[in-house]
C-alpha cells in the first residue's frame, strides 16, 4: 500500500511526533521501501495459524495480595524538576 | 575511543560492563538517548543484584543505539564506538559499545548486553568476542529499558565461552517481578565447557549460507570441517521461513516499541523544559527534541502497524508468521541437536558503507539474527577466524533451555 | 415529544485489595505521591505483576452477574497520552476481557451485561488554581495502578428510574461479594440516545445520584435540541453539578492502537477453578431476600427493599434478634426508606445504630409513643441519631400519662357536654367522637384504646 504523506502526518500525531515537512517527506519514501518489502508476508499462508500472544509457554503468573515496600516521596520525584510540595507538575490539559 | 557513556569508579572487584539501558541504582542510564539524559534509576535491575552478588564491579555504563534500534551502533546519541580492529568500521548494534569495550580491553572484562533482532549475537560477530543470547525469560527482564516486550533478552559477553558462561548461570534464575520469567533450576554452566561433541547433531540451514558473502561462506565452511574433527555429525537443513522472519519480526518489535517508549514525554524523569502550550504540543515538542531519526522512523512504523486499519494486517498477520517461524525451527530440532551459521552475512561494515544505506537495507542486515530472535531461542556467537583482518563469528543456536549444547560446541569450537 | 430513551452504563469499580493491581504499593490514602513505586509510576524498566485477588474478585462479579466467564483471557496496552497516565498507555482488557454476556435482574427487567474487564486506574490531577487560570498541573500517582473492574451493560435502560434502581442493587451486590467497600471509588460513565439519534457520552460520574441527574438533564437537553429544529451530535460531554457540559474538543482524535501486553502471561481459568469461586460466593442480595422471606416471613417486596443496601440488610438482620421480624420489616421498608427518600440520602450514609432502632420500635411496642408520632420522630431520629426516648420527650412526642391524660380528658368531656349527653342517653356511637377529640387535643399523644378505656372510668358518663 502505498504510503502518502498525509497518513505520515497523521500517525506523526497520534505518536506525538513534531515533523518537519522534510521529516514527512523523507518518512513517506522510507515507509514505501520498507512496507514494499514487508508486503511478502501476504504471501504466506496464515490460515488456521494462531497469532503467536505468548513470547513463552506460561500462563496465571500471579502473586499474593501483599503491601511491601515502595518509594519514598522523594525518591519518587528524584527524576524530575517538575515538583511541588510532593506533587509532580505537568502541563496543563486544557 | 567512545565504548561509555559513564565511566564508574572502579572498585576491587571482577570488572563488568553493562548496555546503557540496563538500570544501575544511582549510576545515569540512558539507553543511549537524548531524551533519558539524566537518568539516575532508583533502583538496581535484577540481572545488576545478582552480578554484584557475584562479585562483579561496574566500570561503565556502555553507549549504544538509542533503545536498541540498530545494527551498527550508528544510532547512538552518545558518540558512535568504533571497531577496535580497524577504527573505519562499525562494532555492530546494538551492544556495540558492550562488544568494543571488551574486545578493546586488554585485561579481564565481562559485558552485560541485550538482544531483540540479534544485537548481542551481532557485535560480537564483528568485534570478535563472545555473545550468548539466552532463552527468553531465562533472565529476569526486570529493570531493562524496554525496546519490544516479548523479544527483548539480556545475555552475557566476554571474550571467552567459559566467561560466557560462568556469567550466564549468575543470571540465569527465576524473579518473580518480572511476569514472562521462567521457573528454572539455576545450574552451573561452566561444566558444559571441556565436553566432548562426539555423535552432537549439527544442521546448517541452506538459506542462511547462500544470504552470506563468499569469504564469511568459507568460514563457516572451515569451521564445519573443525567440528566434524571432533566427532560432530553435520549435516544440511532448510528453514523455509527464513524470510518471513525480517517483516514479522519487525512489525512484532516497532508495535511494542512504540508502545514502550510513549511513556517519554518530558514528564517524571529525562529531558524536560518550561511548560509552554498544553499537553500534546509539550509531549510533541519533548518527543520531537529527544528522539533521534531512527527513534522517530521506527516509532511511527510501529504506531501505524497497530493501528485499526492496518492492525490485521500488520501486527496480527506477523504474530501468525511468529507461530510458523517457530514451527520451522521446531521441526529442524527433531532432527539436529544444534542449527550452525554464520552469525552476520558480512564482517563489520564501513561507517562510509554505511552513510549510504537505505533504512530498509540496515533492516536486511539482521537477516540471520531475525528468525532465531522470533523464535525466542537461544544463541551463541563465537569467533570463527578472520576476513580482510576483520572478525567473523559463527552462530550456534539450540532449543529452549538447552544453552548447555551450544556453550558445549561453542567451547569444543574454541579449543 | 415522546422518544424513547435508550441508555447505557459503563461503570467503573476500585476493587477492595491491600494491594493495585500490578505492583505492591499499598491501596490506603497516603500524602501525594507516597505509596508509588518504579511499577506504578512507569519508570523505565519496571515490569507488572499481576494481583491474584483482583482476578478472584472480578470472577466474583462475573458470576454474581451470571456472565460467561472464557477460558483464556489477557491484558491489551491502550495507548494515549495524558499527564496522569505514567507509562501513557493503560493496562486494560479489549480483545479478551475476563467475562462478557450477563444479566442483572432489575423489577421486571433484565438488563444484559456485555463485558467486565480488569485494568488500572491512572493518577489523579489536580490544579493549583482554576483550570483556566492554571500554568501547569499536578499530579499524585498514589491512585495511579489502582485495580478497576469496568462492567459495560448494554444500552437496556429506558428511564433514570431504572437506572438508579440497578445502580443501588449493584453496589449492594458488590459490597454483598466483599469485593468493594465505600471507602474505594465508583464512577460510572454514561451513554445516552433518545429515539433513533446518535449517542452522548456523559464520562466520569461519581455519585447514583449524580449519574440520575446527569441523565435527566441529557435526556431534557436532546429533546431541546430537537425540538429546535437541531441535529444531536455524537459527542462526549461531563456533568457539571446539575447539567452536562460539552468537554473541549480534543485536538488528537485518540488511536489506541490495542496490542496484547506481551509484559503479563494470560489468565488461563479451568472450570474447575471457575465452580470452586462459585461454591464459595457469600449470599448474594437475591438469594438473601429469598432467605429473609422464607426465614421470616415477610413479603418479597419488603424482603427485597431490605437488600436493595447491603448495610439496610445488615442491619435488619441485627433489628429482628430483638424485634418481630414482620413488624420490623414494616417499618424498615416503607416508613423508613420513605424519610430516607424525602432527604435524598441512603441509608448507608446515615449512623443510626441498630440499638437505636430497636429502642425505638420498643417504644411503638410499648405504646408508650402513637404511631403517628412514630413517623415525626423517625424524620428526626434519621437526621440525628441518638437515644429515641430522649429525642421523643424532648419533642413531646411520648404520649401523655395517665393523669395527664385522664385531665385532659375531663376537659374534653367537658367541652363537649351535648355528645356526652347523647352518650347517657344511649348512643354509644359517640363515643369514638368523644376519644377522637381527646386524641385531637392530644395532638397525637395518646393511645386510641387506652383513651377508651379512661373515658369508660370516668363516673359522670354515668
Amino acid at each position: 500500500m502505498k504510503i502518502n504523506k498525509e497518513l505520515v502526518k497523521k500517525v506523526a500525531k497520534i505518536a506525538r511526533l513534531t515533523l518537519s515537512e522534510q521529516e514527512v517527506k523523507q518518512f513517506s519514501e522510507d515507509f514505501n521501501d520498507i512496507l514494499q518489502d514487508f508486503s511478502k508476508l501476504k504471501k504466506i499462508n496464515t490460515d488456521n495459524v494462531e497469532p503467536s500472544f505468548d513470547p513463552i509457554a506460561i500462563q496465571n503468573v500471579l502473586r499474593l495480595d501483599n503491601v511491601e515496600r515502595c518509594l519514598s516521596n522523594s525518591d519518587a520525584l528524584s527524576n524530575t524538576k517538575s515538583k511541588e510540595n510532593g506533587f509532580f507538575k505537568g502541563p496543563k490539559t486544557i | 575511543m567512545t565504548y561509555l557513556i559513564t565511566k564508574v569508579k572502579t572498585k576491587k572487584g571482577i570488572p563488568i560492563v553493562v548496555k546503557d539501558n540496563i538500570c544501575t541504582k544511582g549510576i545515569q542510564t540512558t539507553a543511549g538517548s537524548k531524551i533519558l539524559e539524566g537518568f539516575v534509576p532508583t533502583y538496581d535491575a535484577t540481572v545488576i543484584k545478582q552480578v554484584k552478588k557475584a562479585g562483579c564491579v561496574i566500570v561503565g555504563k556502555s553507549t549504544m543505539d538509542e533503545f536498541g534500534f540498530g545494527t551498527f551502533s550508528t544510532n547512538c546519541a552518545y558518540g558512535v564506538p568504533k571497531n577496535p580492529h580497524d577504527l573505519t568500521r562499525s562494532c555492530g548494534g546494538s551492544s556495540g559499545g558492550v562488544a568494543g569495550y571488551i574486545s578493546a580491553s586488554k585485561t579481564r572484562i565481562l559485558g552485560l548486553g541485550q538482544s531483540t533482532g540479534g544485537s548481542i549475537s551481532c557485535p560480537a560477530s564483528f568485534c570478535g568476542i563472545v555473545g550468548l543470547t539466552p532463552t527468553y525469560g531465562l533472565v529476569s527482564r526486570y529493570g531493562l529499558i524496554d525496546y519490544a516486550s516479548s523479544l527483548d533478552r539480556i545475555g552475557p559477553m566476554a571474550k571467552t565461552v567459559k566467561e560466557v558462561a560462568w556469567l550466564l548461570s549468575k543470571i540465569a534464575k527465576y524473579d518473580s517481578k518480572d511476569s514472562t520469567s521462567i521457573k528454572t533450576k539455576p545450574q552451573d554452566y561452566t561444566k558444559f565447557c571441556g565436553k566432548s561433541i562426539n555423535g552432537l547433531k549439527i544442521g546448517v540451514p541452506v538459506e542462511y549460507l547462500n544470504k552470506a558473502t563468499k569469504p564469511v561462506r568459507d568460514k563457516i565452511l572451515e569451521a564445519i570441517k573443525k567440528l566434524e574433527k571432533k566427532g560432530a555429525k553435520v549435516s544440511k537443513i532448510s528453514l523455509k521461513y527464513t524470510d518471513a522472519a525480517i517483516p514479522a519480526y519487525y512489525i512484532i518489535a516497532l508495535s511494542e516499541a512504540s508502545t514502550n517508549l510513549a511513556k517519554f514525554c518530558g514528564m517524571r524523569q529525562g529531558l524536560q523544559e518550561e511548560f509552554k502550550g498544553n499537553f500534546n504540543e509539550y509531549f510533541s515538542r519533548i518527543r520531537s527534541q529527544g528522539f533521534g531519526r531512527e527513534a522517530k522512523r521506527r516509532i511511527l512504523l510501529g504506531t501505524f502497524a497497530r493501528m485499526a486499519g492496518f492492525k490485521e494486517e500488520y501486527y496480527i498477520k506477523a504474530l501468525k508468521v511468529k507461530t510458523l517461524v517457530v514451527k520451522d525451527f521446531q521441526e529442524a530440532f527433531k532432527k539436529v541437536d544444534v542449527i550452525m551459521a554464520p552469525t552476520m552475512p558480512t564482517i563489520a561494515p564501513k561507517f562510509s558503507e554505511i552513510e549510504k544505506l537505505k533504512p530498509i537495507d540496515c533492516y536486511k542486515a539482521d537477516a540471520l539474527t531475525a528468525p532465531v530472535s522470533l523464535a525466542e531461542l537461544p544463541h551463541l556467537s563465537v569467533p570463527a577466524g578472520f576476513v580482510n583482518k576483520m572478525p567473523v563469528g559463527l552462530h550456534l543456536i539450540s532449543n529452549y533451555f538447552e544453552e548447555g549444547k551450544i556453550i558445549q560446541v561453542g567451547d569444543a569450537f574454541e579449543r | 415529544m415522546h422518544l424513547n430513551a435508550k441508555i447505557g452504563l459503563e461503570i467503573h469499580v476500585q476493587l477492595n485489595t491491600k494491594s493495585k493491581l500490578f505492583c505492591t504499593c499499598s491501596t490506603n490514602l497516603a500524602k501525594p505521591n507516597s505509596h508509588v513505586c518504579e511499577v506504578c509510576l512507569g519508570m523505565p524498566g519496571s515490569k507488572p505483576v499481576l494481583n491474584k485477588k483482583a482476578v478472584d474478585f472480578s470472577v466474583m462479579l462475573a458470576l454474581a452477574l451470571n456472565c460467561k466467564v472464557p477460558k483464556i483471557s489477557r491484558f491489551d496496552r491502550k495507548t494515549y497520552f495524558y499527564p496522569d497516565l505514567p507509562k501513557n498507555y493503560q493496562i486494560t482488557q479489549y480483545n479478551f476481557p475476563i467475562a462478557q454476556k450477563g444479566y442483572l435482574q432489575i423489577l421486571n427487567k433484565k438488563i444484559q451485561i456485555r463485558r467486565i474487564q480488569i485494568e488500572e486506574d491512572p493518577g489523579a490531577i489536580t490544579y493549583p488554581y482554576h483550570i483556566d487560570v492554571s500554568k501547569y498541573s499536578l499530579i499524585d500517582y498514589n491512585r495511579s495502578g489502582f485495580p478497576l473492574c469496568e462492567v459495560v451493560t448494554e444500552p437496556d435502560f429506558s428511564s433514570s428510574k431504572e437506572v438508579k434502581k440497578f445502580l443501588k442493587m449493584f453496589i449492594s451486590m458488590i459490597k454483598h461479594l466483599g469485593i468493594y467497600s465505600s471507602n474505594n471509588s465508583f464512577r460510572v460513565d454514561t451513554n445516552v440516545s433518545i429515539g433513533r439519534n446518535p449517542r452522548v457520552e456523559i464520562k466520569n460520574i461519581g455519585s447514583i445520584k449524580d449519574v440520575v441527574s446527569a441523565i435527566e438533564y441529557e435526556i431534557y437537553r436532546q429533546k431541546f435540541v430537537l425540538e429546535s429544529g437541531k441535529k444531536i451530535t455524537q459527542q462526549t460531554r461531563r456533568f457539571a453539578g446539575s447539567t452536562t457540559e460539552a468537554m473541549r474538543e480534543k485536538e488528537t482524535e485518540e488511536e489506541y492502537g490495542h496490542i496484547i501486553d506481551p509484559d503479563l502471561p494470560p489468565i488461563v481459568l479451568t472450570a474447575l477453578h471457575i465452580n470452586q469461586i462459585k461454591k464459595k460466593l457469600p449470599e448474594l442480595p437475591y438469594q438473601r431476600a429469598k432467605r429473609m422471606f422464607n426465614q421470616y416471613k415477610i413479603n418479597k417486596h419488603q424482603a427485597l427493599a431490605i437488600v436493595s443496601e447491603k448495610e439496610l440488610a445488615d442491619f435488619y438482620e441485627k433489628v429482628v434478634k430483638h424485634i418481630e421480624p414482620k413488624f420490623a420489616a414494616g417499618w424498615i421498608s416503607t416508613q423508613l426508606l420513605k424519610v430516607l427518600n424525602y432527604n435524598n440520602i441512603y441509608f448507608s450514609e446515615i449512623n443510626l445504630t441498630s440499638q437505636q432502632f430497636i429502642s425505638f420500635l420498643k417504644l411503638i411496642q410499648a405504646k408508650e409513643i402513637s404511631d403517628r408520632a412514630a413517623d415525626l420522630l423517625l424524620r428526626e431520629l434519621v437526621l440525628k441519631p441518638q437515644n429515641p426516648k430522649k429525642l421523643a420527650e424532648k419533642l413531646n412526642l411520648l404520649n401523655l400519662t395517665e393523669d395527664e391524660l385522664s385531665k385532659l380528658i375531663n376537659i374534653v368531656l367537658k367541652k363537649n357536654k351535648d355528645s356526652v349527653d347523647q352518650y347517657k342517653k344511649g348512643k354509644t356511637k359517640v363515643l369514638a367522637f368523644l376519644i377522637g377529640q381527646v386524641i385531637r387535643e392530644s395532638k397525637g399523644r395518646a393511645d386510641a384504646k387506652i383513651v377508651k378505656e379512661l373515658i369508660m372510668k370516668k363516673s359522670f358518663l354515668y
